[in-house]
């Protein structure tokens, strides 16, 4: 089965994706499941076997191919992995290098979460200007991380998909394409 | 005062803030760290940890936030200017994830409001794929 988490604030905006879908939609408002399992971009995947053991862990796949263009991922590629893995066994990958694939969290990655989510609530119980000064706190703890910067975009009036965006694929790039897990296949 | 302390969701709770601590009541500290103090220790359903040292975690019968999450292993940030606390997640769990490579479970709504437990998908294989509208 598929479990998809939207680290997202706003129900109703992720409504509009999950239209239509049948396995359970679920929505991370404080970025649990980045904290959990060390995720900084999203889509992340992982396969999770049926006695709950990772057997794939932090990747990046694309379910959809709207951004193909942009990222140059097939997302074919990930659907025919999940058919070999679910008819064949097949993983791809050996425990491992799974075991050492996924970078934990730095001090200052996991404050940036908490930063983060004070923001968040901030924000919820009409302080936006509170909120601002600790969207900056995390956005200085962790830089690069797209959980943190380019999620705060929609929530401060940022176009997500606009210019502040492209500034923060250009520093995420020069340094040094930082992902906590197995990057993506091009 | 009035603190609202975020953990799986934020909760609202009076605290007593005496210089650089936080003291809660036992109940008030269970309803927003998940936690009950007992006996053997802190308690999360089954699972206790031990209080190795009760006089540094509990002061006049209440439970000291930051010494006591430094205990639990968990993270906490206080922004007290403005009246939030953020708890993170034990250390441990992320380790077991990322080097045991075992599932850490978690509960979370869906769209509508409803709850969804790890668990609750337990013989089942799972993709799990977390994703956002940005």
């Amino acid at each position: 089965m598929v479990v998809a988490v939207a680290f997202d604030d706003d129900a109703e905006a992720v409504r509009e994706f999950a239209d239509g879908i049948t396995y359970p939609v679920l929505i991370d408002r404080q970025h649990l499941l980045s904290e959990l399992y060390a995720i900084s971009n999203v889509p992340t995947v992982m396969w999770i076997d049926a006695e709950d053991n990772i057997v794939r862990p932090n990747s990046v796949a694309f379910g959809v191919d709207m951004f193909t263009e942009f990222h140059g991922i097939d997302p074919e590629d990930h659907k025919n992995e999940i058919r070999d893995w679910v008819r064949n066994d097949v993983v791809g990958i050996d425990a491992e290098t799974a075991r050492t694939a996924v970078d934990d969290l730095s001090a200052d990655e996991i404050d940036a979460r908490l930063e983060f989510r004070i923001a968040v609530e901030l924000r919820r119980s009409g302080r936006p200007d509170a909120a601002d000064v600790h969207f900056a706190a995390a956005a200085e703890l962790a830089p690069v991380d797209f959980t943190i910067r380019r999620a705060m975009m929609p929530l401060q009036g940022d176009d997500p998909f606009g210019e502040a965006f492209f500034e923060l694929y250009g520093e995420w790039e020069a340094a040094g394409a930082p992902y906590h897990g197995i990057p993506a296949k091009r | 005062m009035q603190l609202t302390i975020i953990d799986d969701e934020a909760r609202v709770i009076d605290a007593h803030v005496d210089g650089d601590r936080v003291l809660l009541d036992p109940a008030d500290f269970a309803v927003a760290a998940g936690w009950e103090v007992k006996p053997e220790g802190f308690c999360q359903g089954e699972v206790c940890v031990p209080m190795l040292a009760p006089t540094d975690v509990l002061i006049d019968g209440r439970v000291d936030l930051f010494a006591t999450m430094s205990a639990l292993d968990r993270p906490v940030l206080a922004a007290l200017d403005d009246a939030v606390i953020a708890l993170g997640q034990r250390a441990e769990n992320r380790d077991h994830a990322l080097r045991d490579l075992r599932a850490a479970p978690f509960e979370l709504p869906d769209l509508d409001g409803n709850p969804h437990r790890f668990d609750d998908w337990l013989g089942k294989r799972k993709v799990l794929v977390a994703f956002s509208t940005w």
